[in-house]
């Protein structure tokens, strides 16, 4: 478990466009371990799928990686020419997608979907290739698979569509994937399947997950160790229980806040006043200080370093909040 | 208390069937006439009172945006009574409804979709008051939208832009700010915030209760999101496929749930430190077509309890406590 899957350092990722420069992803650094599953949350804008989408180098025009390292199982694909990228995509890294309706094409069956990465990353034959497909979809509980690989996927729900991706993505027997928003589209009891099968798949096939999600709650149930970033800075990362029960940036408190618990009855929910600041005019100091509660006079003018709060959780803040006062 | 709203057996379907080629199918030597009929709301009855929170909650597809719509008579209703303030307005006309609609105003879900983007916010404020009352002047709409506006949380100055300009809470906001514009004693909120950011989320919850102190109002709230709804609502009715399986208050339903649907329904939702709700259920299967309702229960294929009868016979609702029922053969 301790080796190291995924290096992550200094990746900067920002678009230029028209109207400026947009830091959707600013330095961050964080590694994952084989075997583990990362979660990476935050809201709207804070570069949480540009991360996801940095790793496999899927960023287009006007967007550049402007630098970092991406060291994946000993070697850095910032290095990596697109040719070889494409090898690695589906193969060693895949990645499933936050709209089971978009993310398969509407004019091919399942089977002919699923083959694909089966044709380009492996050397099975045409019925080694079937084979392995009912068995792919067997394995993330479709019922009747020899039947439903006939099926196009306007034939399928979306609860069942996911299912399908999450076959595609197991496919080449991949080290890493990369989940963005992978149940957001869909209802509560069908997320709940769709979590419960990949947690299995990923645990049964010892590969890595990182998954993106907005969703506090989906986060906590899911991941070994969480980041939580908010306008392109990880703010705050570290061991999951650690994050829930023992954060120290006010940022990562306010989001635990705002949300609706079961366990108490408070009529009103700690808020963070304000909104998400404009990406093109970030302020100066501490990205989070025009909503923070506990910004002092330096928050406005030197932008936190991370620093190590105790081992493996790491908090980029002035002043930290330690000591359980404002604790649940 | 009195009550605000009633409603007894509404029913709505809708008729896929387009055009005579698809009405009528042609089998076996003879012509069968054949309607696709989505059945989208199966006779519901529930109640809200005075300054009360009623939510309906369930998955999508079954039937609480199509409950909505059909009270507000945005949709003529099949069947059924909607009674508002003891008079029923489910035959009322297009002309007198729009007095109705002055007390009975909507919040909808997408921010983006509701606001027109070549009115000004202050036009769109002061649109409802003059529409509903034709003596106001448009010196006084407008000294009243911009108070309104200040109500909700937002700046005087930001009231002469356009929509674009705001971000999707700040649209939330001006929708809710027109919704108050005519004074309502019921607000229908269908998801109000489920397009928003968590952080967002809970300012918008905070003012939606805030409001309804002030503003003596009642609420019809349409969520899928059971934090949400645990966290504002006085009663719930759970919805699956277009009937209320259970309804009580929220604490009937959070922790003494009758029916296997809503038992489910509280222990797929993920919670933050494990706090689960109910004991972890099988879960399998998906909601059925609302086209070919399943016989018997509407939940008997994907309820690990069904028997027999399940399958036959429709249940009938049962109290189980003073506010309490649920439709389930277990409970007989």
């Amino acid at each position: 478990m301790s080796e190291n899957l995924l290096e992550v350092k200094n990746l900067k990722t920002y678009f230029h466009t028209f109207k400026g420069i947009v830091k959707a992803v600013d330095d961050i650094d964080f590694d994952l371990k084989k075997g583990e599953i990362l979660g990476i949350v935050g809201e709207s804008g804070g570069g949480k799928s540009v991360t996801g989408f940095s790793i496999i180098k899927l960023i287009e025009e006007p967007g550049i990686i402007e630098s970092g390292e991406i060291i994946f199982v000993g070697q850095d694909l910032m290095k990596k020419s697109e040719k070889e990228m494409e090898k690695i995509r589906g193969k060693e890294i895949s990645m499933i997608f936050q709209d089971p309706m978009t993310s398969l094409n509407p004019l091919f069956t399942i089977q002919m979907q699923m083959e694909e990465a089966l044709k380009l990353h492996t050397n099975l034959n045409e019925n080694q290739r079937r084979e392995r497909c009912i068995k792919l979809l067997k394995s993330v509980g479709i019922s009747n698979p020899e039947d439903r690989l006939k099926n196009y996927p306007h034939q399928f729900s979306g609860g069942m569509r996911q299912r399908v991706i999450i076959a595609v993505a197991m496919s080449a027997n991949p080290k890493l994937i990369i989940a963005d928003e992978p149940t957001t589209a869909l209802d509560v009891t069908i997320q709940a399947q769709i979590l419960k099968l990949l947690k299995k798949l990923v645990r049964k096939n010892n590969c890595s997950l990182i998954l993106i999600t907005h969703d506090l709650a989906v986060i906590s149930e899911m991941t070994d160790r969480i980041n939580v970033m908010y306008c392109g800075k990880i703010v705050e990362q570290g061991i999951t229980k650690e994050i829930i029960n023992n954060n120290y940036h006010p940022y990562t408190r306010g989001l635990l806040n705002s949300i609706p618990r079961f366990s108490n009855n408070n009529k009103r929910l700690e808020v963070i006043e304000g909104i998400v600041p404009n990406m093109f005019d970030l302020p100066k100091g501490c990205k989070f200080a025009p909503r923070c509660k506990y910004k002092k006079h330096k928050c406005e003018v030197i932008e936190p370093q991370k620093i190590e709060i105790s081992p493996e959780h790491y908090v980029s803040c002035h002043f930290p909040l330690i000591g359980d006062k404002d604790n649940e | 208390m009195s009550k605000t709203l009633q409603i007894r057996n509404l029913v709505q379907e809708f008729n896929l069937s387009n055009g005579i080629l698809e009405k009528y199918k042609f089998r076996n030597g003879r012509i069968h006439k054949e309607e696709k009929i989505a059945h989208a709301v199966n006779g519901i009855s529930f109640e809200i009172e005075q300054g009360e929170v009623f939510s309906l909650v369930g998955e999508s597809g079954c039937g609480k945006t199509t409950t909505a719509r059909t009270i507000i008579k945005l949709i003529e209703p099949k069947q059924g009574e909607i009674i508002f303030k003891g008079q029923d307005i489910s035959s009322f006309s297009k002309k007198e409804m729009d007095s109705v609609r002055r007390e009975i105003q909507m919040i909808f879900q997408d921010p983006y979709a509701s606001l027109d983007p070549r009115y000004k916010i202050i036009k769109i404020v002061m649109e409802p008051m003059l529409f509903h009352n034709k003596n106001m002047t448009k010196n006084d709409a407008e000294k009243k939208a911009l108070e309104l506006l200040e109500i909700v949380g937002l700046r005087p100055e930001l009231a002469y832009r356009y929509p674009h300009q705001f971000s999707g809470g700040q649209r939330q906001r001006i929708g809710i700010a027109r919704a108050l514009a005519v004074r309502p004693e019921l607000i229908i909120a269908d998801e109000p915030v489920s397009a928003l950011d968590v952080s967002i989320q809970a300012q918008i919850l905070n003012l939606l209760g805030d409001l309804k102190d002030e503003f003596k109002l009642s609420y019809l709230f349409i969520a899928h999101d059971l934090s949400v709804v645990k966290h504002i609502s006085d009663n719930i009715g759970v919805m699956y496929l277009g009937k209320i399986v259970e309804k009580g208050s929220t604490k009937d339903i959070f922790e003494n749930p009758k029916h296997p649907y809503t038992k489910l329904l509280l222990s797929s939702i993920p919670t933050i430190n494990e706090e689960h709700l109910s004991e972890p259920m099988e879960i399998t299967g998906e909601v059925p077509s609302s086209i070919n309702l399943p016989k018997g229960c509407y939940f008997n294929g994907r309820c690990p309890y069904a028997m027999e009868i399940c399958k036959e016979i429709s249940p009938k609702e049962i109290q189980i406590g003073l506010k309490h029922f649920a439709s389930c053969h277990l409970l007989y």
